[in-house]
């Protein structure tokens, strides 16, 4: 019976990190109706700007929004540098000079992650996994899913609630509504969704990252199983998303655990989703939570 | 001689044409019915594994495959149609990226069955013998310049049958639904019908490229 919770809470860690990379898709989808297919590389590339700060001999864990600024927001902190020109790009360099002193001994670690080897972070805490009932976590996993859920909410709040979320959602995709929006003296947007959906997805790299270490293949796989987990919860849908994406990681640790090694069978983890989709989509044509599209005659 | 190339420019005409003619059904569904197909890959496997399969019972190089070899490509794109009508059902349902990913969802299964089947030698290489024309064998020394022939009467076997099919009730009804599916039910075709059958025809032209596949690398793999 520990087996089995054991696997629930696994199922859980790697749904909630599905949930969370499923959620920028849906942002996107959900305001401007632009298939983001790129999804996944956005999350891979999450994974790799995450290693250098945890190789570099840096403690803190590599989530905070800050790390991934620089790439998401460009224009803003160090990602000016990669956009300056090349004598203004030295001079910020030297600043950070310390700084990177340390990632650059070990960029020969990074050309080895392109080189298709396995590469682990090191763990967030030394001690052991925390253990409750023959049911064990690691403390990376743990922290993973907290803040998983801490962004998910955050989000879900930004979009809800807040003045600037609210304001997005009215503009974004109609441009129109933008100009007049900003005449009116509203909260300055953008209009587009991508630096919050990108945010998600590098932050979902991340702990995908943290967790089962740098390897090309399980990005590529954990990529494109964030598609069957959108259609599954629905296009539109940020609830059906993190529902969606908790079910196909259940799905995903009960068919290795307890499908594979029987009846000869393997790799089942990789393609019972997609069945179980198929059989889902032939009643709910729409995701469970998605939009039904009214056809008007 | 009309050709001087190398093998190895003739085995990258011969690629093109192949292309050629899975692209011919990919844009059948794609383009005229309207409906996007990620799998389209795996139904080109469907064909090449169903020239392989009789590879696997009959032996590689069994007089069906060596000699009736055209009729090994029909076969394959008959395969092919079939699987493209399965997987078209869903399409009776689904609209949009649901229908891609359904597609894709295909192509993943049929990917994991051919690695995980002893009988399709795990995804490991299986061969096909080499084939014989009338005037014998062809060789390694022609083998690419054989089947370029054979392409080039494929692809314009296949583009005069599009090009015709368009022009028939049968052909007119795909682009009729993709641009208003109620439009087209309203003046009594099949709406969800006629998307499997895009989705069969699709997947005969792309059989059929699988089989040519199989034949021009005497053997496939996934």
């Amino acid at each position: 019976m520990s087996y089995f919770f054991q696997l629930v809470v696994s199922g859980i860690v790697v749904g909630s990190i599905y949930a969370l990379s499923a959620l920028g898709f849906v942002l996107i989808y959900k305001s401007s109706k632009v298939l983001n297919i790129a999804h996944g590389q956005i999350i891979a590339a999450g994974a790799f700007i995450a290693m250098p700060y945890r190789l570099g001999g840096h403690s803190h864990f590599p989530l905070l929004p800050a790390e991934y600024g620089h790439y998401l927001f460009p224009g803003h902190e160090r990602g000016a540098d990669l956009f300056a020109p090349a004598d203004r790009r030295a001079d910020h360099l030297g600043h950070h000079g310390d700084h990177r002193a340390d990632v650059h001994p070990r960029r020969h670690h990074l050309l080895d992650a392109l080189r298709f080897r396995q590469l682990f972070f090191s763990p967030i805490s030394a001690s052991n996994p925390i253990s409750f009932g023959g049911v064990s976590i690691s403390w990376t996993q743990l922290v993973g899913v907290i803040i998983t859920s801490v962004m998910i909410g955050g989000f879900s709040w930004f979009f809800k609630k807040s003045t600037l979320g609210i304001s997005m959602r009215a503009v974004i995709g109609r441009p129109v509504c933008l100009h007049v929006h900003r005449h009116f003296g509203a909260p300055g947007c953008s209009g587009w969704p991508g630096p919050p959906a990108g945010l998600s997805a590098a932050a979902a790299g991340g702990i995908i990252g943290n967790i089962t270490g740098l390897n090309f293949e399980t990005l590529q796989a954990f990529g494109i199983t964030v598609f069957p987990v959108v259609i599954l919860g629905g296009l539109d849908s940020i609830f059906g998303a993190v529902v969606a994406g908790i079910i196909m990681g259940l799905i995903q640790q009960f068919a290795s655990g307890y499908l594979d090694g029987n009846w000869g069978l393997n790799g089942t983890a990789e393609v019972l989703p997609y069945i179980i989709l198929l059989v889902i989509l032939l009643f709910k044509p729409h995701g469970l939570f998605g939009i039904h599209e009214i056809e008007r005659v | 001689v009309l050709f001087s190339f190398s093998n190895k420019y003739m085995l990258v005409i011969d690629n093109i044409l192949i292309a050629v003619v899975a692209i011919i059904g990919l844009n059948l569904v794609t383009g005229f019915a309207g409906l996007i197909s990620i799998g389209h890959a795996a139904f080109v496997g469907i064909g090449a594994y169903t020239v392989a399969s009789f590879a696997r019972t009959l032996g590689d190089s069994h007089v069906l495959i060596t000699h009736a070899w055209p009729l090994m490509i029909v076969l394959a794109g008959l395969m092919g149609a079939v699987f493209g009508a399965i997987v078209g059902l869903p399409a009776m349902r689904l609209k949009h990226l649901y229908l891609a990913i359904a597609t894709l969802s295909f192509q993943m299964i049929f990917s994991w069955t051919i690695n995980f089947l002893e009988f399709f030698n795990q995804g490991q290489t299986i061969y096909q013998g080499r084939v014989f024309w009338f005037a014998g064998k062809a060789g390694q020394k022609d083998h690419y310049l054989f089947w370029y022939y054979v392409l080039l009467v494929v692809v314009v076997f296949s583009g005069f049958t599009v090009r015709n099919l368009l022009r028939t009730r049968y052909g007119r009804c795909l682009s009729a639904v993709r641009d208003n599916d109620r439009a087209a039910d309203a003046m009594g075709m099949h709406p969800g019908l006629t998307k499997v059958y895009a989705f069969a025809l699709a997947g005969f032209f792309a059989g059929m490229a699988g089989a040519l596949h199989a034949y021009l690398f005497t053997g496939c793999r996934v």
